[in-house]
């Protein structure tokens, strides 16, 4: 029995481990979003818990500790790592808010939500050696083989947590569930293993695990109205002038989308509304119309071309299937026939599809306020593109960059004007500060590209109150050139499949020596 | 002796959580980045990994402890090699298996599955024999913590140095050359030390 029952700990406390790992990073996914550094405080601060835990328990109770003593070690770790991990869910929030900045939830917050894993992996981190001690004590066992066996449970309730996780458990129960769920596995666990049936010791235990399962999981918070496989999805609604009203959707931690519910031709985000002036004068050249939107959020570009007259035929690749039924059923996108959504990866579905007929806008916007994904960026995925364009097209990039300089969006036009003729970028005017969005438009003809110095858009922005307001937005065109003389000591790098540093890039952080230097 | 057993666990769990992470990024190009292809390569790597953990134990079973620390040499060895084959192969696994349907989901599962099952698979198989000879030479249970402190750390540092370091700096190909020459170099040590030790009590 023993033989199944070590084995079988160590499988379970891997599956809650690796799970608290996917929910940490998600529970904080609406303050600092999913980007490297969220994944990699996870990761470092699962895993330094869990070598804490291992290295103690490999010494709690001392060398020649009894199999029951080992056996009270063991109960201990899981009712503190199951208490640990319901309280996650409860304390996130409030330690966002503890550890934000001026400008928001920055570093400081990202890693403060990151160690709420780290107790719950110190005290899971014991379970291993110890149950190996276990081993080492019990007379019949073949320990090397125990060895294999324990090594191999931990392997596979890796697994099984991961997959449990992504697949399923996230789109049902949501991060906070999933926290709440690897708890009480843990404080069931200890319950059983606790080393005496004795009631004066058992029934305070037994008590206390029922009412933690029971209690802490009504103070955790939740923000999203959907949680998927990828994000946590949120709409909140703002009310136009008359009747009409402006919905955005929210994904992690970045508005993606703004759609106006009676016009679904006013584009309210700056960028937005640069994109479809920029887009249309390559519509204008074809005569039936047709664009691809890689990355299609709330979809109200993919919207307004297709209820444009005449409609664009427009289609949306979109990753995550829940984000594009929500577009459909709840940003008002299934209103025109012309708009068809492809459910996968950009690059796996356009590298699937046929070279004709062609498209006249490719839009990029599937990269998000603190992540990019990289196989997207290059210049491979740019040839691509290109190949599926008409002899007139444009592809279109909405690019979230620092402001000064912008280091990706460089790099991403360095990139495409080695693929196609014609490669400016748009910046606000004046300049924002922080994070800032930038459009690299690719034109494949310069004859027929839209290339005036500025264009003025009108847009919407909140004001203080939260009051939609009308304003502006003045966008100055630069072509790489004068990009380059802009930002003098900026690098900019070709981005290839194999080397692509966008998260350095993003950070900040150069990827190559400044021209200058 | 120990403490390089004990380094050599860090070691390996520093390959195969930088291999993991670089297998994403080897893949994407193809196949894309999705919960699909993480998955297949988290799933694929992790239970070839307790498949090799399985084996290993078995074979530890029968073994004393210097051909058991050639073994974990030898698997360590076989692990490198399967890594480093990677790049040159998977343009061709792309050809055979992807590239006429590259959304298909049991394809794109496929594609990213199978080149991580032989690096899983050796390094799986080292871990338990390098468990059982620290056991064994320490004679008490508590030098496992040791061992999976180590391996923990190691693999902290294969996630993060893969991710913000060895990726950026070296590219994707670089990357995986890199862990498959850390792996040989691994794999050399245990042997020299196996090697200098020729007496040493059964398991």
């Amino acid at each position: 029995m023993i033989r199944i029952l070590l084995p079988l700990a160590v499988f379970l406390s891997a599956a809650a481990s690796l799970a608290v790992e996917i929910a940490v990073v998600r529970l904080g996914a609406p303050y600092v979003g999913q980007s490297l550094l969220p994944w990699s405080a996870a990761i470092a601060s699962v895993l330094l818990g869990l070598t804490v835990g291992h290295v103690l328990g490999g010494v709690a109770g001392g060398a020649t500790a009894s199999t029951p003593t080992l056996r009270g070690w063991l109960a201990a770790a899981w009712l503190a790592a199951g208490l640990a991990t319901l309280l996650m869910p409860t304390l996130t929030g409030t330690t966002a808010a503890a550890f934000a900045g001026d400008d928001g939830f920055g570093a400081g917050a990202t890693v403060a939500i990151a160690l709420l894993a780290c107790p719950p992996s110190i005290a899971a981190g014991f379970v291993a050696p110890l149950v190996l001690r276990i081993a080492v004590a019990t007379p019949h066992l073949k320990l090397p083989r125990m060895v294999g066996a324990i090594y191999a449970a931990s392997a596979v309730g890796s697994v099984a947590g991961t997959v449990a996780a992504g697949f399923v458990l996230l789109e049902r129960i949501g991060a906070a569930g999933l926290a709440h769920m690897s708890g009480s596995l843990w404080l069931v666990l200890g319950a059983i293993v606790v080393p005496t049936r004795r009631p004066a010791v058992v029934v305070p235990i037994y008590g206390a695990v029922v009412m933690a399962i029971s209690i802490l999981p009504i103070f955790g918070d939740n923000r999203c109205l959907l949680e998927t496989r990828y994000t946590c999805i949120r709409l909140f609604d703002k009310p136009l002038g008359g009747a009409d009203l402006l919905r955005f959707m929210v994904l992690d931690e970045g508005v993606h989308s703004a759609s106006d519910r009676d016009r679904p031709d006013r584009l309210h985000l700056g960028y937005a509304a640069l994109t479809d002036r920029l887009a249309q004068a390559a519509f204008a050249a074809a005569r039936d119309p047709r664009a691809l939107v890689i990355g299609g959020g709330g979809a109200t570009l993919p919207r307004a071309w297709a209820n444009a007259t005449p409609p664009v035929a427009t289609e949306v690749i979109e990753l995550d299937a829940e984000v594009a039924r929500l577009a459909r059923d709840l940003m008002w996108a299934a209103r025109s026939p012309a708009l068809r959504t492809i459910v996968g990866d950009g690059r796996a579905v356009l590298r699937g599809m046929p070279r004709s007929p062609s498209y006249d806008v490719a839009l990029m916007d599937a990269y998000r306020t603190r992540s990019v994904p990289p196989h997207l960026v290059t210049v491979e995925f740019a040839r691509e593109v290109a190949a599926r364009l008409s002899r007139n097209g444009v592809y279109l990039s909405n690019i979230i960059d620092r402001a000064d300089p912008p280091l990706l969006a460089l790099s991403i036009a360095t990139t495409l004007a080695t693929v196609f003729s014609a490669v400016d970028l748009w910046v606000t005017d004046p300049p924002d500060r922080g994070t800032t969005n930038v459009v690299v438009a690719a034109w494949t003809n310069p004859a027929h590209a839209l290339r005036p110095a500025e264009m003025t858009v009108a847009a919407t922005v909140l004001d203080a109150g939260g009051t939609p307001r009308a304003q502006n937005v003045r966008w100055r065109r630069l072509d790489l050139a004068a990009a380059k003389a802009r930002w003098p000591h900026a690098c900019a790098v070709s981005l290839t499949d194999d080397r692509a540093p966008i998260d350095r890039l993003l950070a900040g952080r150069p990827a190559c020596r400044p021209p200058s230097s | 002796m120990l403490p390089i057993i004990i380094f050599a666990e860090g070691l390996t769990a520093f390959c195969a959580l930088a291999f993991e992470i670089a297998m994403a990024r080897v893949v994407a190009p193809y196949a894309g980045m999705s919960t699909d292809t993480w998955t297949a390569i988290i799933a694929a790597f992790l239970l070839a990994l307790a498949s090799g953990n399985r084996t290993g134990g078995r074979l530890a079973a029968r073994m004393d402890l210097r051909p058991m620390q050639f073994a974990a040499a030898a698997a360590l060895g076989l692990a490198g090699m399967a890594v480093a084959a990677v790049p040159a192969a998977i343009p061709r696994w792309d050809a055979l298996v992807l590239a006429g349907a590259p959304t298909e989901p049991l394809r794109v599962v496929a594609f990213a599955a199978l080149p991580c099952i032989p690096a899983g698979f050796f390094f799986g198989l080292a871990n338990p024999l390098l468990m059982t000879v620290a056991l064994a030479m320490a004679r008490r249970g508590s030098v496992a913590g040791l061992i999976y402190g180590a391996g923990a750390a190691g693999s902290v540092l294969g996630v993060l140095g893969a991710l913000w370091w060895l990726v950026d700096t070296l590219g994707v190909r670089g990357t995986v050359l890199a862990i498959a020459a850390i792996g040989a170099a691994n794999a050399g040590l245990i042997a020299l030390a196996a090697a200098g030790r020729r007496h040493m009590a059964p398991a």
